[in-house]
């Protein structure tokens, strides 16, 4: 017989300690991250921009203007800036970035899970990437696709002989993968750490079972291996289109140390909301940028949700 | 759970108390002035302070704390302070951004101040063009520095290909002596040397690299009561023509478009080309020894002179940036603020920050100094002021900033050829687009 659940105000006081140690916690979150965001939201419908900065909150409301100006108004001075262009390259990049990431990330796990001389060692060198700061990583990229003196196109061309003239990296098509490479390049380790954590709890007796049965190395990785690290490579799935989504450092710093424009190609959604904000003093037009990005976001998530959420709850993973 | 509230209440007893502590402790000593500055020179903080060091001396009673901050964080860190009321007590503002920052009212106003200085006629007239918003009739800003830009070139190349000065006077004149650069394919102490280094699309500079060339063809950036962007009109388009030409026929290489102010000089400083535009802190650069940071003993520095910018069919002129210096409305202390930007609008302190800095005075009485008049490259200051220019100090240049390096940013790009070979430089349809989004700027301004 099922016993009726305890009300609310009994379970609280049943973990009444409990409660008192989060309650820190929950300040803090209400205080650095739910008011901020709500401001920001307030922000979104208010005429915000140089002449009203100082009025702030009391900056004249404007509804949902800024919102119909990034959406509808084609002519609108947040949509000629090149959001539009902006949110393309940052769906781009952000799928690109996550996928290459995860998948670089589980070839080195599958071989660093194999037992060999200095494996160790080689996880720790792997692993250094990860820690470099992303504006640094920004900074020595930008110096390596220099077109005359990057290492890049010395390698590509002057050693490789791959390529028939020194190409630009950092102006025009190219920017894109001057982009896309060095976050792949960054997060992977991380990616790799995970997974190589996801293999060692698949236990042994599968292989071995499905070698006695006759799969091959494919069929062992496509039907093993690949199903039992879903939950990690699914969170990984997850954070990856967010962090990626929401980039910034790198792409900031690679042209010209924040100084400019990278470009139609090397553009995201984040760099172009903070030339709006704090550039051209568009607060309120950038605030809506973000929060629209931001409900994007929520969109995914509730997808993800929707085809993984099962994969990742306690016990499967 | 009494002994929670009973902890409770006496950690927020314990805090009040300390708050109310801190609140009222009586200020005693001198008067700490907060000062924001931007790196202007390799030891910023530390060369201010130098130079602030007679007035500490003359003033017990008040004491300058220097902070710099970074250009690229700078407009985040004044909009914080403009917002919040927290931030220093005098700060140094890109002469550019005036109009923005005084249009949001965060600045207090110095008019009632500039007479004691000796009024404006002290500064370079194209200094304090920058002080105040236009037409608001306030000064809110004291011109500090200024950057006007000058054409660096070498000795050498010229001496070995016949040319002199006056072989770069005029456009045509400039365009020919690169034309001659180029076809002579000279080698100096093993580098090729190209004939002109130009900053491209990655650079702060983007803007003011491009302002000369449009004002010296005739055209400007906005109409005479600046109500409307106009530099897609015929004399502004042979300007931006002109020195985009430059690269397209080859005498700004082409690698050149994605390098940085900073890593042109360099460029230039190694023996790379043989003319390059920039502000007259190269001349402090190229005199300081190579273990302090700077230029001293480089090719460039063994065999340079510096030039006027060249003369367009509408005359000579060149960039006038800098920095003022502005005191925030929540000022703590103004009046000791104030004591600290007259004195450093000083002649003397005007002579010594440039000399800490390379970057030349504001004030019109300190070009007949020996600082300036003895010296052989840097007496080209005294006349190349005279040819200064800059933006209107109105709020929508400011904002249209990112906008405007952006445009151009895509010029440039088309320029370096990366979009493919159907790609064409279409100037008019940038410059129609870059008109299109700074007049919706400026309606949204008003």
């Amino acid at each position: 017989m099922k016993t009726a659940a305890p009300p609310l105000l009994a379970q609280m006081r049943r973990h009444k300690h409990a409660y008192a140690f989060i309650l820190p916690t929950l300040c803090a979150m209400f205080l650095i991250h739910f008011v901020p965001m709500l401001q920001g939201i307030y922000m979104s419908f208010l005429r915000l921009n140089q002449i009203t900065l100082r009025q702030y909150l009391g900056a004249p409301f404007i509804g949902l203007r800024n919102y119909v100006d990034i959406l509808f108004n084609p002519q609108s001075l947040v949509r000629i800036s090149g959001l539009g262009q902006a949110a393309k390259v940052t769906l781009i990049y952000a799928f690109v970035v996550t996928l290459a990431t995860i998948a670089l990330g589980l070839g080195m796990a599958l071989l660093l899970h194999r037992e060999f001389k200095g494996r160790t060692v080689a996880r720790t060198l792997f692993f250094l990437p990860w820690i470099i700061p992303q504006f640094v990583v920004g900074l020595l990229w930008g110096f390596m696709w220099q077109k005359n003196e990057g290492i890049i196109n010395f390698v590509l061309h002057d050693c490789l002989h791959l390529l028939s003239d020194k190409p630009f990296w950092l102006i025009g098509n190219n920017t894109l993968w001057a982009i896309i490479i060095p976050t792949v390049w960054r997060g992977w380790p991380f990616a790799m750490i995970m997974l190589l954590a996801g293999l060692q709890q698949i236990s042994d007796e599968y292989y071995q079972a499905a070698k006695i049965d006759g799969a091959n190395a494919w069929q062992r990785f496509w039907h093993i291996t690949l199903p039992l690290l879903k939950p990690v490579w699914a969170t990984l799935l997850l954070f990856g289109m967010i962090f990626n989504v929401y980039s910034f450092n790198i792409v900031y710093m690679m042209f010209g140390l924040g100084a400019g424009y990278p470009g139609p190609w090397g553009d995201l959604m984040m760099t172009n909301i903070f030339r709006a904000s704090f550039g051209a003093y568009r607060f309120g037009a950038g605030a809506a940028a973000s929060v629209l990005l931001m409900l994007f976001m929520i969109g995914m998530v509730l997808v993800w949700n929707h085809y993984f959420k099962k994969d990742v709850t306690a016990g499967n993973l | 759970m009494r002994r929670y509230w009973v902890l409770a209440l006496a950690c927020l007893l314990l805090a009040s108390t300390g708050c109310k502590n801190k609140n009222n402790q009586k200020t005693e000593g001198p008067v700490t002035v907060r000062m924001w500055i931007m790196p202007n020179s390799a030891q910023p903080a530390n060369d201010l302070l130098e130079v602030l060091k007679p007035f500490h001396d003359s003033h017990p009673n008040i004491r300058v704390e220097v902070t710099s901050i970074d250009w690229g964080s700078a407009k985040d860190k004044l909009n914080s302070a403009a917002i919040s009321g927290v931030g220093p007590d005098i700060t140094q503002i890109g002469s550019t951004w005036v109009g923005l920052l005084s249009a949001t009212r965060a600045l207090a106003s110095l008019s009632e101040k500039v007479p004691s200085l000796g009024g404006p006629d002290i500064f370079l007239p194209a200094a304090w063009t920058s002080s105040g918003l236009e037409g608001s009739g306030e000064i809110t800003s004291i011109p500090w520095f200024v950057d006007a830009r000058v054409l660096y070139y070498r000795t050498d190349v010229f001496e070995k290909l016949g040319l002199t000065v006056k072989d770069i006077d005029t456009w045509e004149n400039f365009k020919t002596t690169l034309d001659k650069i180029k076809k002579s394919q000279l080698v100096l102490q093993g580098q090729t040397v190209d004939p002109l280094g130009s900053p491209g699309s990655n650079d702060w500079n983007i803007l003011h690299n491009m302002a000369p060339w449009i004002w010296a063809s005739g055209g400007d950036l906005l109409n005479s009561d600046h109500s409307r962007a106009v530099f897609n009109q015929a004399e502004s388009y042979q300007g931006v023509s002109f020195f985009l030409g430059l690269a397209i026929d080859g005498y700004i290489p082409k690698y050149c478009l994605e390098l940085n102010t900073a890593q042109v000089a360099a460029k230039f400083n190694e023996g790379a080309y043989a003319m390059y535009f920039d502000t007259p802190a190269q001349i402090k650069n190229l005199e300081l020894p190579i273990e302090k940071g700077g230029a001293a003993g480089t090719v460039a520095a063994r065999n340079y002179a510096v030039a006027l910018y060249p003369a367009g069919p509408s005359g000579r002129y060149t960039f006038f940036g800098g920095s003022n210096l502005a005191v925030f409305k929540a000022c703590e202390h103004p009046a000791e603020a104030w004591e600290v930007i007259a004195y450093l609008a000083s002649k003397p302190a005007q002579i010594a920050y440039a000399n800490a800095t390379g970057f030349i005075p504001a004030r019109q009485d300190a070009f007949a100094d020996p600082f300036f008049t003895e010296h052989p490259k840097r007496k080209i200051f005294i006349e190349a002021v005279k040819y200064g220019r800059t933006y209107p100090c109105v709020s929508a240049i400011g904002a249209a900033e990112p906008a405007l390096m952006r445009h151009f940013g895509n010029l440039w790009a088309q320029v370096s050829g990366t979009f493919g070979p159907k790609q064409r430089v279409d100037i008019h349809k940038e410059l129609d687009q870059a008109v299109q989004e700074l007049n919706i700027i400026i309606s949204e301004s008003i």
